[in-house]
C-alpha cells in the first residue's frame, strides 16, 4: 500500500489530504465547499480536482474519511447530579467527537421532553446513579424517553443494577438501545471509554447513513469517525508516540472554528504545588471541550459582547460602528473572509475565543483561609507546566498574527487562579492535517507520527503570513 | 441492608487522619464507603449521597467551626429529596468548654440523628450505624 487519500467532510469545507506511505510525506492538500444538500460527492470531487491540479493525477490504494458535515454527531445527555453523572456523560460524548445539543439532570420534565422531541438527537446518552446507587431517576427518565414518538437511539450507561430494566422499558417502545458499563461506576471513577467506542461505532454504522453521508462510500473506502475524534486521535498519537519514537508526552490542541472553538488536551493535570487538595470530578487525561458559543462566525456577536463586558482591549481600535458593521457583514455572509485591514477584526475574535475557551478547559485553583493557614483547592487540570500547544482551524491558519492569537491561551498573572500553560512551545498545523493524520493513524501510527513531525511548524515569533 | 455511606470532613477543615481511620474501620466493618476527604461542602455531601443512594452521611469536624458548617445540612437534604437519610456528626464540634450534652442537643436540633464526642472509638458509631440503617429501611 502506498498512496492514501484522507478526507474530512467538514461542516463548511471538504478537505482532502494525499500522503505517500512509502516516502512518508504529504503529497498535497486541498479543499472545496462541502455539498451536503445535493450530493456530498460533488464537494469531494472538486476538492480532489484542485488537489490534482497541483500534484498531478495520483492513484490511491486506500481512501479514508471522517465527517462533521450535516450537523456533525448530535448527542443529548442526561444524568442525575449536574456535577457528577451529567458531567461525566458530557465528557464521554465530547470525547467521542460529538456535539452536545441538550443536557439534562434529575428527572426529565415535560418541558425537557418537548425540547428533545423538537430536536431529536442522533444519540441520547442516558446516565444516572453510581453502580448500586440511585435507581429512581434513570428509570423515570427511561420511561419518559420511551414516550417519544420518533425513532430514537439510546445509549444506556448508568447504574448497572437497573440497566436491564432501563433497556427493557426503552426496547418495549421500539427504541434502539445499547447498554454500556456505567459511565461512573463509583463516585471517584469515570469509565468513559466504552461509551466513547459505542458512540463512534453508531456514528459509522447508522448515523452516516441517515445523514446521506453513506453515498460518500462510492468514493471513500471507509468513513471511520467523526472529525473531532480524528483530531483527538492525532493529538493522542503525538503525545504518546508511535510505539517506536517517543511522543511529546503532554500537549494541548486549540482548534478555532466558525461554529465552535474546541480545546483538546492530553495531560494528567495533577497539581504542581504543595498542599493542594484536588476537588470535583477527576478530568480524563485525554479530554476535549467544545465551546458552542465561541465560533468566530456563528457567534461573533457573543464573543464581542464578552470582550466588551470584560473591558479586554482586543477590539480597542474598532469604533462601535466599525464593530457593528463587521458583525452585520458576518451575519449576512458567514463564509466571508475580511480584507487585509479588517483581518485584525478576525484576529480579535479569535483571540477572545481562545482566551475564554482555554480558561474554561483548564483547571482552577481556589484559595481558602482555614484555621490551619492558607489552603488551595484545585478543580480540573493544572496545565501550568504544559510543554506544547498546537494551533489549528481556518480562522487561525488565515491569520497574520498566529502567535499572538495562540498566546491568548497563556497563564495570566493577574488571574492566577486559572491554571493555563505558562511557557509552552507553540506549533501550527499549517497544512490543516491533524484530522487526516488521526485517520491515517488507524492504519499506520508510525507514518502518521512521522508526517506530523515533519509538517507541524514550530512558531516562536510572529511570522508575517503571505509575505 | 444498604451499606453505602458518605464520609467526609466538613467546611474548611483539613484534618485527614481521623477521616482515614474511619474509612478503614467502616470498610472493615463491611460498609461501602464513599470518602470525600477533607474540606467537603454541604452540597458535596448531598450530591454524593443522592448519586450513590447512600444510607447515611457521616460528618467529621475537628477545628471547632462545626456548628457553623453543619447548620442547614438537614434542610438541604430535604430539598434534595433525601429527607430520611441518616446524619451523623462527630469530633471537636465547638470551641470551649461547653458540656457535651448541650452540644449534642444543639446538633440534634439541627437534624443530626447522632452526635459523637471527641475520642469516640469507631466501633461505637459503627454499631449504632448498623442498627439505625436497619431501623430506617
Amino acid at each position: 500500500m502506498n498512496n492514501i487519500m484522507l478526507i474530512d467532510f467538514g461542516s463548511t469545507f471538504t478537505k482532502v489530504c494525499a500522503v505517500s506511505l512509502e516516502k512518508e510525506i504529504l503529497l498535497g492538500t486541498a479543499q472545496a465547499p462541502t455539498t451536503v444538500k445535493d450530493n456530498i460527492l460533488y464537494g469531494l470531487i472538486s476538492a480532489v480536482d484542485s488537489l490534482e491540479r497541483v500534484t498531478g493525477s495520483i492513484s490511491y490504494d486506500l481512501k479514508l474519511g471522517c465527517s462533521s458535515a450535516a450537523g456533525g454527531l448530535s448527542v443529548m445527555v442526561s444524568g442525575l447530579i449536574e456535577s457528577l453523572t451529567l458531567e461525566a456523560a458530557k465528557m464521554a460524548a465530547l470525547g467521542a467527537g460529538a456535539k452536545i445539543t441538550g443536557s439534562f439532570h434529575h428527572e426529565l420534565t415535560d418541558e425537557d421532553m418537548s425540547v428533545i422531541e423538537k430536536n431529536i438527537p442522533d444519540i441520547f446518552l442516558l446516565a444516572g446513579g453510581t453502580d448500586g446507587g440511585n435507581q429512581k431517576i434513570i428509570l423515570h427518565n427511561a420511561r419518559k424517553l420511551a414516550s417519544v414518538r420518533e425513532p430514537l437511539t439510546v445509549v444506556v450507561a448508568g447504574n448497572r443494577v437497573v440497566a436491564d430494566e432501563v433497556s427493557a422499558i426503552l426496547e418495549k417502545s421500539g427504541k434502539k438501545v445499547y447498554v454500556c458499563p456505567n459511565i461512573m461506576p463509583s463516585l471517584t471513577t469515570m469509565n468513559t471509554i466504552p461509551v466513547n467506542n459505542i458512540i463512534r461505532n453508531l456514528f459509522i454504522s447508522q448515523i452516516t447513513v441517515a445523514k446521506g453521508l453513506k453515498q460518500a462510500e462510492k468514493m471513500v473506502d471507509q468513513l471511520l469517525m467523526p472529525t473531532p475524534y480524528a483530531v483527538l486521535k492525532a493529538g493522542t498519537l503525538l503525545a504518546d508516540g508511535d510505539g517506536i519514537n517517543p511522543g511529546l508526552k503532554e500537549l494541548m490542541i486549540i482548534d478555532i472554528g466558525g461554529a465552535t472553538t474546541d480545546i483538546h488536551s492530553i495531560c494528567d493535570g495533577y497539581s504542581t504545588g504543595n498542599g493542594i487538595i484536588s476537588k470535583g470530578l477527576v478530568n480524563p487525561r485525554i479530554m476535549r471541550t467544545v465551546e458552542g458559543d465561541l465560533g468566530v462566525r456563528l457567534n461573533a456577536d457573543t464573543i464581542v459582547e464578552a470582550a466588551f463586558s470584560d473591558d479586554h482591549g482586543f477590539f480597542a481600535h474598532f469604533t462601535e460602528n466599525d464593530t457593528k458593521e463587521r458583525l452585520n457583514s458576518i451575519k449576512d455572509n458567514p463564509s466571508l473572509i475580511f480584507d487585509e485591514k479588517s483581518e485584525s477584526f478576525d484576529d480579535a475574535l479569535s483571540k477572545k475565543a481562545v482566551n475564554i475557551a482555554v480558561k474554561r478547559h483548564c483547571g482552577t485553583l481556589k484559595k481558602y483561609y482555614t484555621p490551619e493557614g492558607v489552603t488551595y483547592l484545585q478543580f480540573g487540570k493544572d496545565m501550568t507546566s504544559l510543554p506544547f500547544v498546537i494551533g489549528t482551524g481556518g480562522p487561525l491558519l488565515h491569520s497574520r498574527h498566529q502567535l499572538s492569537v495562540l498566546r491568548e491561551c497563556l497563564f495570566d498573572s493577574t488571574a492566577p487562579d486559572s491554571l493555563r500553560p505558562k511557557k509552552p512551545q507553540f506549533y501550527l498545523d499549517e497544512k490543516y492535517i491533524l484530522a487526516a493524520m488521526g485517520l491515517l493513524s488507524t492504519i499506520s501510527p508510525v507514518k502518521a507520527f512521522t508526517i506530523m513531525k515533519k509538517e507541524l511548524k514550530m512558531i516562536s515569533q510572529e511570522s508575517v503570513n503571505g509575505n | 441492608m444498604n451499606n453505602t455511606v458518605v464520609l467526609g470532613v466538613i467546611g474548611s477543615d483539613v484534618h485527614s487522619v481521623g477521616n482515614r481511620i474511619l474509612e478503614y474501620a467502616l470498610t472493615e466493618a463491611g460498609f461501602h464507603v464513599v470518602n470525600l476527604g477533607v474540606m467537603v461542602s454541604q452540597e458535596e455531601f448531598i450530591d454524593a449521597a443522592v448519586e450513590t443512594n447512600a444510607a447515611a452521611i457521616l460528618v467529621s469536624s475537628l477545628y471547632g467551626h462545626g456548628e457553623l458548617d453543619c447548620r442547614g445540612l438537614r434542610d438541604k437534604c430535604i430539598e434534595a429529596g433525601i429527607d430520611d437519610i441518616i446524619l451523623y456528626v462527630g469530633g471537636n464540634l465547638v470551641i470551649g468548654k461547653t458540656p457535651f450534652d448541650e452540644v449534642r442537643n444543639r446538633f440534634e436540633e439541627m437534624g443530626f440523628n447522632r452526635v459523637f464526642p471527641p475520642g469516640t472509638p469507631p466501633e461505637t458509631d459503627i454499631s449504632f450505624l448498623k442498627q439505625d440503617i436497619i431501623l430506617n429501611e
